[in-house]
Formats: structure tokens, C-alpha cells, sequence
């Protein structure tokens, strides 16, 4: 048996070193990340914000092993991307349902590929907290927005994965649901505290969800800004004064870039 | 039985039932032998179906479905590998695009010196009307997916055999079925064809030589048990899609 790293609980769980993409793109090159260098520490919710264009889903991919074109590291506790070893649940804009699955088995899913057992228990406990007991053996065509974004949530948080990536994951829903939604992934965080990588273009959402927020650029990426964000995680401070001059300047920095 | 069944059913009752209507009225006006009675064909097919028909029909059903084995058996790898790697379909798609609009029934000569006019001509030609379907079908339901799709499963580390289990399969299964059903009419109308020549067994056959006889009614027989099996065919198909595609 390999010896457990123990050093994994002071590594941080994600460290990028000088990444850049480079995209060939009607026969001229597009840099698409530029010398990004980013740290996100064990069990910690980081959002990436930026203007569209800025590379963020690109490094999203990077992160989950998607792709290995690019200059640069990406270690993720303390080792290379490899999904072979790891698990990272990567959920895209579109939550990554399966429409030929109905829920059940969309939510068993990522268990399945990495071949570990269900627990039943556990699956049935998050279907219940997301409201969709009753509702295993729907076909994701046949739910709303909303529901089909808690059947991803409950396929990640039943697999418990090292990092949890996940792309503009509550933008496709409208204003109240979105809020909804926040709420009940922070609740799923809380239990288990998966490190999380999110991408955003909603200020709010990063303020609200996000211990780290990183700001970048556009065309090429670039990491502007890292914030520590004190109001993480705390539903009193949403809307109160502090969170509103955090709001306002993170605004005011995003169109910035936009301008640039 | 559902009620959509019901509905179904009622509704192919009443098709049948107009085109009889439609059939009777025409033999009413023209009182020609080549054109009988519908109900006088009944009689004949109830008495013969077993003693002489049977066993044309059960050829003909043999080739089809020997020709559609060997039409997915080698169609769906190819359809798969064509759709997956885009550096297979680049080497192969040249090919299928050079060879899928040439009329196979062209080739039925060739087929006949190369491969003798028995059953093995027969079989291949209707492998070759299914197989390129079911290529192009399973190609570009493979294509027509979002790169997306697969994102989360490479990011567990998902095996070749696992994406193709879990995604491939299934999401190519509903164009896999819509290219089968339009290769089948194609098909049944080439098996006819082709069992008018060297044998003595099949459909086509059947109804060719009742017509020599100048026996209408046999040959009217013949032609309602092809409808029936083509029927037949196109129903154990929508059956499985409705099994298997239940999702949609």
C-alpha cells in the first residue's frame, strides 16, 4: 500500500503555478489565461469573477483535467490533475444531468464511475433535504431549473469529491430561486466543507458564497485582484452595509476591466 | 393497456378499415379479375396462409433480419469510432460519402456473380441498405453532443468503456431506431426485388409467380402478408424505442 500523503491537510488543495492557455484560432494564436497564479486552501469556497471572455471556464477545465494544453502547473494537494486518482465533481453550466437517466440514477452517477458503493442512506437523506424525494424516478427533461440543479448538487455531495468545480452553476436560474439555491448549497458546504471552485459573473453570489474571491481580467485572463471576503457564508450580512460597499466596489473594479 | 394504446390501436383499425373501404369501392367500379373483391382475398389468404404462404413469409423475414444482424453488427462500431475520434472520421468519411449514394440495387449483378444467386446475395444487399444508416446515424448522434456532456464523467476519471455506457449508447440509441425504420421500407421493397431472381422461396418470389399464374387473388394474398410484415417490423421497432428511449 502507497503511504497516505500526510502532508495533503497543509497543502493547499488547489495551487496553479504561471498558468497560460494559448487557443489557436483561425490560424493566429488567442491567449486565452495569462501567468495566472492561484491558491485555494483546504476546504474553502473560492469564486472566480471576471468579465466573459476572461478565460475563467478555461481554467475551470484545467483544474478538472480536462485539458492539458497549457503552459504552467495545476497541482491539487500537492499532485498533478489526475482523475484517475482523484475524484473531481465537475458540474457545467447545464448541471451535467444525464437526460437518458432519470434522477435516482442521476444522482448515483458519479458513485458509479468511481465505482464505489451507494449509500443508500446518505442518497436518500440529501433527495429528502433537496425536495426531490419522490421525484427518483423523473427524467431531468421532466423537472424545473431549479430541480434539475439539486439532483447535480446531491450527485456531488453524495460522491463527497476532493474539489468540486463548478461553472456559472446558479446563473441559469431566475433571481428567487438563485437565492434558494445559495442557501441550500452553502447548507450541503457547511456539512461537508468540499473545497469548491466556482465560477460566477454575479458579485453577490461570490460575496455571499465565497471565502476567496478572485478577480479577473479579460482577453488575456488575468488575475487582478484576490480577496479575502469576511462575510462569507453569513445570511445576516447579505444586504447589510458592509456587503453593499464590497458589492460596490467589486462593481466598480469589474467595469474597469470591462472599459480596459 | 394504457389509454395511448388504445388510441394507437383504434387509430390503425380505422386506417385499415378506410383503405379497405377505399379498395372495395374501386373493385365495385371497375369489376375487373385483376382488381378483386377485398373480402374475396381474405378468403383466399385464410385458406393458403398456412399450406402455401407461410413459408415464403418466414424466408423473406430470415433475410432481413439476417441482413439487419449483420448490417448493426458492423455499422454501429464504425458509426461509433467515425463519431468519437475525429481522426477516424476524417480517414473513413470519404469513403462512406463515395459509396452511401450509389443505388445498391445497382450492385445486385455484381452481388449475384460474386456471391451466387442464393440466399448470400440477398442477405448483403439488404445489409447493404441498412448499414450505411446506421453509420451516419450513430455517427452524428455521437457528433450532435455538446462537448459538455462528457465533462463531468472525464472528471471522475471516467473509463472509454463507462462514457460509452453511460452517454454514447444511450444518446445515440433514438437516431440508431429512426435509421433502422427508413432503411427498413428501403429494404423490403429490394428484398422483393431481389427475390424475384434465383430462388424459389420469399415474398417476392411468391407474389411474382402468382401473378405469371395469372392467380390474382394468391397475389393479392401475397401483398397483404408483405404489408403485414413490413407492419410487423416497424412495430417490434417502435416497440424497443419506447422500451429504450424512454426518456425522451
Amino acid at each position: 500500500m502507497k503511504p497516505e500523503p500526510n502532508m495533503s491537510s497543509r497543502e493547499p488543495a488547489i495551487r496553479i503555478n504561471d498558468l497560460t492557455v494559448t487557443y489557436e484560432e483561425a490560424h493566429h494564436l488567442v491567449k486565452v489565461l495569462d501567468h495566472i497564479d492561484l491558491t485555494v486552501e483546504q476546504g474553502q469556497i473560492c469564486a472566480l469573477i471576471g468579465p466573459s471572455g476572461c478565460g475563467k471556464s478555461t481554467l475551470l477545465r484545467a483544474v478538472a483535467g480536462l485539458t492539458h494544453d497549457y503552459e504552467g502547473t495545476v497541482a491539487i494537494n500537492g499532485e498533478p490533475v489526475d482523475p484517475h486518482r482523484l475524484s473531481i465533481g465537475f458540474m457545467p453550466q447545464n448541471y451535467g444531468l444525464l437526460p437518458w437517466k432519470n434522477v435516482r440514477d442521476n444522482v448515483e452517477l458519479a458513485c458509479r464511475i468511481k465505482k464505489q458503493p451507494v449509500a443508500q442512506e446518505k442518497r436518500d437523506r440529501l433527495l429528502n433535504d433537496l425536495g426531490l424525494a419522490g421525484f427518483e424516478q423523473r427524467y431531468p427533461r421532466e423537472l424545473s431549473g431549479g430541480q434539475q440543479q439539486r439532483v447535480g448538487l446531491a450527485r456531488e455531495f453524495l460522491l463527497e469529491p476532493d474539489l468540486l468545480l463548478m461553472d456559472e452553476p446558479f446563473s441559469a436560474l431566475d433571481a428567487i430561486t438563485r437565492e434558494e439555491m445559495q442557501n441550500i448549497f452553502l447548507r450541503l458546504w457547511q456539512e461537508n466543507s468540499v473545497t469548491t471552485l466556482l465560477v460566477t459573473h454575479y458579485v453577490e453570489e461570490a460575496l455571499y458564497l465565497a471565502q476567496t474571491i478572485v478577480v479577473f481580467s479579460a482577453s488575456p485572463g488575468q488575475v487582478r485582484r484576490v480577496i479575502v471576503n469576511p462575510l462569507a457564508g453569513d445570511r445576516a450580512a447579505r444586504g447589510g452595509q458592509q456587503f453593499q460597499q464590497l458589492a460596490n466596489q467589486l462593481h466598480d473594479m469589474l467595469r474597469g476591466e470591462v472599459e480596459h | 393497456m394504457p389509454i395511448s394504446s388504445w388510441r394507437v390501436l383504434r387509430s390503425y383499425l380505422l386506417g385499415a378499415v378506410f383503405l379497405l373501404v377505399v379498395w372495395s369501392a374501386v373493385a365495385a367500379v371497375m369489376q375487373l379479375p385483376i382488381v378483386p373483391q377485398p373480402w374475396r382475398v381474405f378468403e383466399r389468404l385464410a385458406s393458403i396462409m398456412v399450406s402455401a404462404i407461410s413459408i415464403h413469409a418466414l424466408y423473406s423475414i430470415w433475410r432481413i433480419a439476417a441482413g439487419l444482424v449483420l448490417a448493426v453488427i458492423v455499422g454501429y462500431p464504425l458509426g461509433l469510432l467515425m463519431g468519437y475520434f475525429p481522426r477516424a472520421d476524417r480517414l473513413l468519411a470519404p469513403i462512406v460519402y463515395l459509396t452511401y449514394p450509389i443505388p445498391k440495387i445497382a450492385l445486385l449483378p455484381i452481388l449475384m456473380l460474386l456471391a451466387g444467386v442464393g440466399e448470400l446475395s440477398k442477405i448483403i444487399m439488404i445489409f447493404l441498405i441498412i448499414v450505411f444508416q446506421v453509420v451516419i446515424a450513430v455517427r452524428d448522434g455521437i457528433g450532435g453532443l455538446p462537448r459538455e456532456t462528457y465533462y463531468p464523467l472525464y472528471s471522475l476519471g471516467a473509463s472509454l468503456g463507462q462514457v460509452f455506457r453511460y452517454i454514447i449508447f444511450p444518446a445515440t440509441l433514438p437516431k440508431f431506431f429512426t435509421a433502422i425504420r427508413v432503411a427498413m421500407a428501403t429494404a423490403i421493397s429490394v428484398l422483393f426485388f431481389t427475390e424475384t431472381f434465383g430462388t424459389q422461396y420469399g415474398m417476392g418470389y411468391f407474389i411474382m409467380d402468382a401473378w405469371l399464374r395469372v392467380n390474382y387473388l394468391d397475389m393479392y394474398a401475397g401483398i397483404v402478408v408483405l404489408s403485414a410484415m413490413g407492419l410487423l417490423l416497424f412495430g417490434i421497432i417502435d416497440f424497443f424505442q419506447s422500451r429504450l428511449c424512454r426518456w425522451q
